[in-house]
């Protein structure tokens, strides 16, 4: 493995990681103003949109910066090794 | 509350951070012995330490008292603010803070002037840099006095002086070495004072059962008040006993079930360039930037973001907590005052935490003074290496010996130092969470798609480069001007700023880079190499 193909191997898992960290904070406040009942119907007690902004999505954030992380470390390291 | 009595337990936590703070970062002045020392600690901090480090640095007062200030006040849109400031930090890691480390320099302004071999945009780096560093330590040094009246009843004035004399003594002898300690001890404490408090609140109110209250409810919020547990409508008095907002003030914020709803505080456009602000914005923001150059290397600079996520994600999900019991639970001296008799909102975390005991007041005083010195610090590196080191180092007097260039650094952060605190005695009245927001739109428009294109773009050109950041840049000051000057109501530029900028970047680049010798593509090849290979640092090595 070159160094450029690595380059690219690291920006399709940084453009694809990125597409689902976008999608999942942008969409919401669209279902907010289409869905806005659903919404905020109480899961666990607490209004479901709470508790996506509020807790999950932080959770979202660091499996995706474990996964992007161990990655991208692993191949510069398989790079090295070469 | 406030008034200027002196409130024992939160002035002596108040003095016990500011003597510990001293002591450390005078403490370190002894190891900060090279430039590399000054600026970037010598690129030997390691992951947890950075990691802290950078997420004190990075959560203000704003963070720390003004969030859960805004859920309190404007409900679900304030939990906008929680998740966005953290969210930011992804784009960080994936698309900035390993090449960029990786590159080795010491500032945003030394990236600039390395990828594009430009002293031109070295220049307009250093402009943007004091511009998004001014906005947010104008905002801070403002706070600082508020808070400290707030919370230890020391008067305004005072306040300003004695922390912002704290911070520029032990910033100019212990530099990034000495901020780096501070940073993360002061980070340590904020989350212990962010999240102790709420282990008492906890069992006392049922968080869900506050949540449904204003769910189930379709008029005026009511609460199970603080004694007795009778419901009663929520009315902010000031301690005078007066109203703490008049009708038309009131009718800003929701109330009823509208409180947990959406679109409180904004409609769907403006809640979408908001989170373009706070997530692009974040990674655009030179003195947190600076922070990843700590690291000895790519990999080490990776691992410090995940940490990062994970502790300012801890941070962020109290601050809706917080902001809920505050909501619910308040009695009726739910406003403090300071000495204008103005009511000062920051300050329910301060009342929600009596509610947990004395004690928890001083921890949180404790944690709001941590916040300020932690932010104020790692601005005042960022201004004071724009100066010394982009602009006297490296454009006025490029021959300077090494011991020049400290002298230099020293004297700019006592320059800033007190040009801050004078700032800040000035600027009474500057609204704080304003200033920040335009803090983060500009850095959004500026340094973030100049970062995001300059490391993954390698026909990216330097004037492409001024065409994005200039454009992002102004597009950010006519809409804040335009809104200042009452032409039109929207004041959130990011959603417009933020695609203009890549636009020009895209459009400028393909026009010049044709035009460019051979040897000019070579450099910028050269330089786009250093940002990726891994054999170009010791990335490599486990983190």
């Amino acid at each position: 493995m070159t160094y450029e193909q690595m380059q690219a191997k690291q920006l399709k898992l940084s453009v694809l990681l990125a597409a689902i960290f976008l999608v999942s904070m942008f969409s919401v406040p669209f279902l907010n103003k289409t869905m806005t009942e659903a919404m905020i119907a109480p899961v666990l007690g607490i209004p479901f949109v709470w508790l996506f902004v509020g807790i999950l999505l932080h959770i979202e954030f660091w499996i995706i910066a474990v996964v992007y992380t161990t990655l991208s470390n692993r191949w510069e390291g398989e790079l090295a090794d070469e | 509350m406030s008034n200027g009595e002196i409130q024992l337990l939160p002035l002596l936590a108040a003095i016990f951070v500011l003597l510990l703070t001293m002591v450390i970062g005078l403490h370190s002045a002894k190891r900060t012995k090279t430039l590399s020392d000054y600026w970037v600690a010598g690129r030997n901090v390691g992951v947890f330490t950075n990691a802290s480090a950078i997420s004190s640095n990075y959560l203000s007062a704003a963070s720390f008292l003004g969030v859960a200030a805004f859920v309190w006040a404007n409900g679900f849109d304030g939990v906008w603010y929680a998740t966005g400031f953290a969210a930011g930090y992804i784009l960080l890691l994936l698309f900035i803070a390993s090449p960029l480390r990786r590159f080795g320099q010491y500032t945003i302004p030394d990236f600039c002037h390395g990828r594009f071999h430009s002293y031109r945009l070295r220049q307009i780096g250093i402009l943007w840099t004091v511009v998004i560093s001014a906005l947010y330590i104008i905002a801070q040094m403002v706070g600082v006095g508020t808070l400290m009246e707030a919370v230890t009843g020391v008067p305004w004035v005072w306040g300003v002086i004695i922390l912002g004399g704290v911070i520029t003594l032990y910033v100019a002898f212990g530099g990034m070495t000495g901020v780096t300690v501070t940073q993360m001890l002061q980070f340590w404490i904020m989350l212990t004072a962010m999240i102790v408090p709420l282990f008492i609140l906890m069992p006392k109110h049922n968080y869900s059962e506050l949540l449904l209250h204003a769910y189930r409810d379709t008029g005026q919020v009511v609460a199970p008040g603080v004694a007795g547990g009778v419901e009663e409508p929520v009315e902010l008095l000031t301690v005078e006993g007066t109203a703490a907002f008049s009708d038309a003030e009131k009718e800003r914020f929701p109330t009823g079930r509208d409180w947990i709803r959406p679109f409180g505080k904004w409609n769907l456009f403006g809640s979408v360039s908001l989170l373009i602000a706070l997530v692009c914005g974040t990674a655009g923001l030179p003195h947190i930037l600076a922070r990843f150059y700590t690291n000895p290397n790519a990999a080490k600079a990776r691992w410090s973001t995940v940490w990062v996520l994970v502790f300012i994600g801890l941070f962020y999900i109290t601050t809706p907590i917080w902001g809920t019991y505050a909501r619910m639970v308040l009695g009726p001296e739910a406003v403090m005052v300071n000495e204008a008799g103005q009511p000062n909102p920051n300050t329910m975390m301060l009342i929600t935490s009596f509610d947990a005991g004395e004690w928890a007041k001083a921890l949180v005083a404790a944690g709001a003074i941590a916040a300020l010195l932690s932010t104020v610090s790692g601005l005042l590196i960022a201004l004071s290496s724009a100066f010394a080191h982009d602009f006297y180092g490296e454009i006025l007097y490029r021959n300077a010996s090494d011991k020049q260039k400290m002298i230099a650094a020293k004297l700019a952060v006592i320059l800033f130092g007190a040009a801050a605190i004078g700032i800040g005695l000035t600027f009474r009245d500057a609204n704080i969470a304003w200033m920040v927001g335009l803090a983060f739109a500009v850095a959004a428009s500026t340094f973030f798609p100049l970062l995001a294109c300059g490391i993954w773009w390698r026909r990216m050109t330097e004037q492409g480069a001024i065409a994005g950041i200039m454009l992002g840049g102004l597009i950010s000051a006519v809409v804040v001007i335009g809104k200042l000057a009452k032409v039109w109501e929207f004041e959130q530029p990011a959603v417009i700023s933020v695609p203009a900028a890549f636009l020009a970047i895209y459009v400028v680049s393909k026009l010049t880079y044709s035009k460019h010798t051979d040897e000019q593509r070579d450099e910028l090849d050269i330089a786009f190499h250093a940002l990726h290979d891994p054999n170009s640092d010791d990335a490599v090595e486990e983190a």
